[in-house]
């Protein structure tokens, strides 16, 4: 029984953002709605839910079991939501209120009229129930504060508030995407069981093929505002009829095998406003030709529930056979960066417990662990950002520990990369300024120009003249790279570089500074959460615990054959690559 | 146990405050001209005989330090002295101008936010329509018109021309009081209300973007639970700031107002305290509108322990 029928949405604020999805939830079903950031598929459940942004309108059919929701009057929609339509969004740190309790939020979202007496001991127990059933046996979590919580556990609260008045549609927004690995896991398995148990839609957004593979029954990829595919998650995964598609799973990392070849999806995802008469991929897909750009493709069955946009079979991508010998190995020899039982607190907090570790000439060694683990505070003692209280960290023979460290050699010798190339680059500042100002604190023999700098990094010269707005983020991040890299350092720390990216620019990223660091023989020190990303850029890795050292070794041995079970439980929360 | 502390920090830091506050104000006698003999004398004939008699009332030949002592262990318990032009206890001159001041004062606040905080709420809903662009312009205007310009105003329009308020005074009874009071408190709260109304509408705009709000919508929460429960309480913390400011800067600088509408409140009090040299009274004033502001202060910081569980299990600092 189809329980929500999209027909022909299209959102449109300033400019098209959603153009003409089709899309439908059945009782029991869970489906998945996949694409990668500006594919318009937030907007689709916000519209869907009537909760669009002020300035955005949408036209087109939205029903829930017959009722119109497009169109329909405030108190009809109010009415809906909550009771039959529920929406659970990304951010578990901004979704609740921080002024009240987790219970509060739960008790206020019951249900206000009923065959029962609606008293503050049903409250209180049915509150104890709805606890229960996202996970939450301790009933004294019920009178705590938002702030007082995981990021895990709001989500859990947030589910409860989300399901209290038993909706029978649940739309999840990235519901696990600001959470860590084994969190993410736990949320989405508990979202399957409750699912299962109660028999409820859910529409699942997420940019995560892989998670919308192992949770869903079918999947819908969005590109640039359109559905471009969908139809089974396992027959998605298996054979993609779309280019797209095809292009999405083969730049996914994968945490088993090191892969010879990143390979991203050249270019960028085109406005749907642009490409509204053509095929929307056209301009990035190899096997485009000239039909593709006279009419839009329709959404074409192949087999029964199986729809495509593309009018041809899709072409086996050519498997590259290579040697798996693409990193690097580095030569044995004095190591360039030495810790050696590094510590540092803040407050009560103990953010690293006696950390060592050494990092080659020419290596490069991931750091991995979940947040609070104590691998960006590394980073930033390394960095000399922050003070260690003990330890030592000795980098090519210089001692940066002491606090009246030269300043001067030291940021000769190592540089960052960080996480969110929207914030890390001065938004007034050309990227030709920007780097010729980065290159300038330098030595001045072998000083890369700016031109060279761009070309090392993939980007064209014409590049120098913009600005970070002008640029995608995967440029940004490149521009971030290269003004790292401009004074020639030793050693490179990238403390999640890619964690904001999308699959397409991600795997570019990546097999860029693959090659970089490899043709320059600049170390690195590679600080990540994702598994899949440690193996294809790193040589050893270490495991990152509560501020200390679980684990060390060859990385492909540590992701093949983990011995701690910390690592083995990381392992086991990646979802499979398809 | 945060709580407890937080509230015993404030505490020792208003009385550190009220302390040097103390000495200034005490440091105005020694400072003012003629020396305190001279100003203590006031109009009273200066024979050998009288400034003895000042000089033993008011220890003028012990060392200051024990002077300032003598006079604060007075000033704790309620004796600021005698008013030099009245002769009267200072204590009972402000006693008995308080009351139409404290009362111009919280009546204003009322005004103030009254409207102040729904015409702000308003104008943050319908942002950027012509109601918001109204209501900006229109609280544009109200702060650039100062208060005295405003009673004269208020005045001409609602006491000469339409007749529907008094002209003058502060009125006996309760009822006459409020009357009284009505232009005043409007003239004086113009410029306030409309300095919450650009507070809230740029706080309920911030609002407006945040998740938590449009997932209590998604909730289907009943419009007033998400507009009070969470809208409203959220941007009450900076508006709460705002208006306690707002409170201590009436009570002791209401004076543009008080003389257009003839009011004998503590304004008109202190102007003529100030040109009648009358060092007690001014004294007193300074002190006990450096009392209030830390009072309100304090009330303030106890009100965000109130609203914010943040606060109050020390997860952030205030």
């Amino acid at each position: 029984m189809t329980l929500l029928d999209v027909t022909g949405l299209t959102v449109t604020g300033r400019h098209l953002v959603v153009d003409g999805v089709d899309l439908t939830v059945s009782a029991g079903e869970t489906v998945g709605l996949v694409g990668e950031s500006g594919s318009g598929k937030s907007l689709t459940a916000r519209a869907v839910a009537g909760l669009l942004p002020k300035g955005m309108t949408a036209t087109g059919s939205v029903t829930l079991s017959g009722l119109r929701l497009l169109g329909a009057r405030e108190r009809v929609l109010r009415s809906v939501r909550g009771s039959r339509i529920a929406l659970l969004m990304q951010d578990p740190f901004a979704m609740l209120n921080p002024l009240i309790t987790a219970g509060a939020h739960i008790a206020e979202s019951l249900p206000r009229t009923g065959p029962v007496r609606r008293d503050r001991a049903w409250r209180r127990t049915e509150v104890a129930r709805r606890l229960a059933e996202v996970g939450i046996d301790d009933p004294s979590v019920s009178g705590r504060y938002p702030f007082q919580l995981s990021g895990g556990m709001r989500q859990r609260i947030a589910l409860a508030a989300a399901l209290a008045r038993d909706p029978e549609l649940l739309i999840a927004d990235e519901p696990t995407t600001a959470l860590d690995a084994t969190t993410q896991h736990e949320i989405l398995t508990l979202l399957r069981e409750v699912q299962r148990a109660r028999g409820m839609g859910v529409l699942l957004i997420t940019h995560d093929l892989r998670v919308a593979f192992e949770m869903c029954d079918r999947v819908a990829v969005m590109y640039a505002g359109r559905i471009v595919e969908s139809g089974p998650g396992f027959d998605v995964a298996k054979v993609p009829a779309h280019p797209y598609t095809s292009g999405l799973l083969a730049a996914l990392p994968s945490a088993t095998v090191t892969l010879p070849r990143l390979e991203g999806i050249p270019g960028s995802v085109p406005s749907a406003g642009d490409v509204t008469g053509t095929c929307a991929f056209a301009d990035r897909c190899s096997q485009v030709d000239a039909d593709c750009g006279h009419a839009r493709p329709p959404l074409r069955e192949i087999t029964p529930g199986r729809h495509t946009a593309c009018l041809y079979e899709v072409r086996p991508r050519p498997r590259v056979e290579q040697p798996p010998a693409a990193l690097r190995e580095p030569s044995p020899g004095a190591p360039l960066l030495t810790i050696d039982d590094l510590s540092k607190r803040y407050g009560e907090h103990t953010a690293l417990g006696g950390v060592s570790l050494s990092v080659g000439e020419g290596e490069s060694v991931g750091v991995v662990g979940e947040s609070g683990s104590g691998k960006t505070t590394l980073a930033r003692c390394v960095l000399g950002l922050a003070v260690p209280d003990g330890g030592r960290i000795e980098l090519a023979g210089l001692d940066l520990t002491r606090r009246g460290r030269r300043g001067d050699r030291a940021h000769r010798l190592v540089q960052c990369v960080f996480q969110d190339p929207s914030t890390s680059l001065n938004p007034s500042l050309t990227v030709g300024a920007t780097l010729a100002e980065a290159a300038a604190q330098g030595t001045r023999e072998g000083r890369l120009s700016v031109p060279e700098l761009l070309d090392l990094v993939g980007l064209p010269a014409s590049y120098a003249e913009r600005r970070p707005r002008a640029l995608s983020g995967g440029e940004r991040q490149r521009v971030a790279i290269a003004r790292a890299l401009a004074v020639r350092p030793a050693l490179l720390i990238c403390d999640e570089p890619v964690a904001s990216l999308d699959v397409s620019v991600q795997a570019h990223v990546l097999e860029l500074l693959r090659t970089v660091v490899r043709d320059l023989g600049t170390s690195l020190l590679f600080i990540t959460h994702d598994l899949a990303v440690v193996r294809q850029i790193t040589n050893r890795t270490v495991v990152l615990l509560k501020g200390k050292i679980v684990e060390e070794g060859k990385t492909p041995q540590i992701l093949d054959t983990p011995s701690h079970p910390y690592t083995q439980k990381l392992l086991a929360s990646v979802p499979p690559t398809p | 146990m945060a709580v407890l502390s937080l509230v015993a920090r404030r505490l020792a830091a208003a009385l550190v405050l009220l302390g040097a506050l103390s000495v200034i104000t005490y440091g105005l006698l020694v400072a003012s001209p003629g020396g305190p003999e001279q100003v203590l004398l006031g109009t009273r004939p200066s024979t050998p005989e009288t400034r003895a008699a000042i000089r033993a009332e008011y220890h003028l030949d012990d060392p200051f330090p024990l002077r300032y002592a003598h006079w604060l262990g007075d000033a704790v318990h309620g004796d600021f002295g005698v008013s030099i032009y009245s002769r009267e206890p200072v204590t009972d001159v402000i006693a008995d101008r308080l009351p139409v001041t404290a009362g111009l004062a919280g009546y204003a606040l009322l005004i103030t936010f009254a409207v102040g905080v729904p015409v702000g709420l308003v104008a943050a809903m319908g942002r950027g329509g012509l109601l918001d662009q109204g209501i900006t312009l229109g609280s544009l205007v109200l702060l650039a018109v100062p208060p005295f310009a405003m009673s004269i105003l208020l005045l001409y329009g609602f006491a000469v021309a339409l007749g529907w308020f008094p002209v003058f005074g502060a009125g006996d009874t309760f009822m006459e009081r409020v009357t009284h009071l009505t232009l005043p408190a409007v003239a004086l709260a113009a410029a306030q209300a409309a300095m919450v109304v650009r507070q809230m509408r740029a706080a309920a705009l911030d609002l407006a973007g945040q998740d938590f709000l449009t997932f209590a919508r998604a909730r289907g929460l009943p419009r007033t639970r998400v507009w009070i429960g969470y809208a409203l309480r959220n941007a009450a913390l900076p508006v709460l700031t705002v208006g306690g400011l707002l409170l201590a800067a009436n009570l002791t600088g209401a004076l543009f107002v008080e003389q257009a509408f003839g009011l004998h409140g503590l304004g008109a009090l202190l102007i003529a305290a100030v040109s009648q040299k009358d060092i007690p009274v001014v004294q007193a004033l300074v002190l006990f509108g450096g009392a209030i502001v830390v009072a309100v202060n304090l009330l303030i910081d106890l009100a965000y322990l109130v609203v914010d569980p943040r606060v109050r299990h020390g997860a952030v600092a205030l």
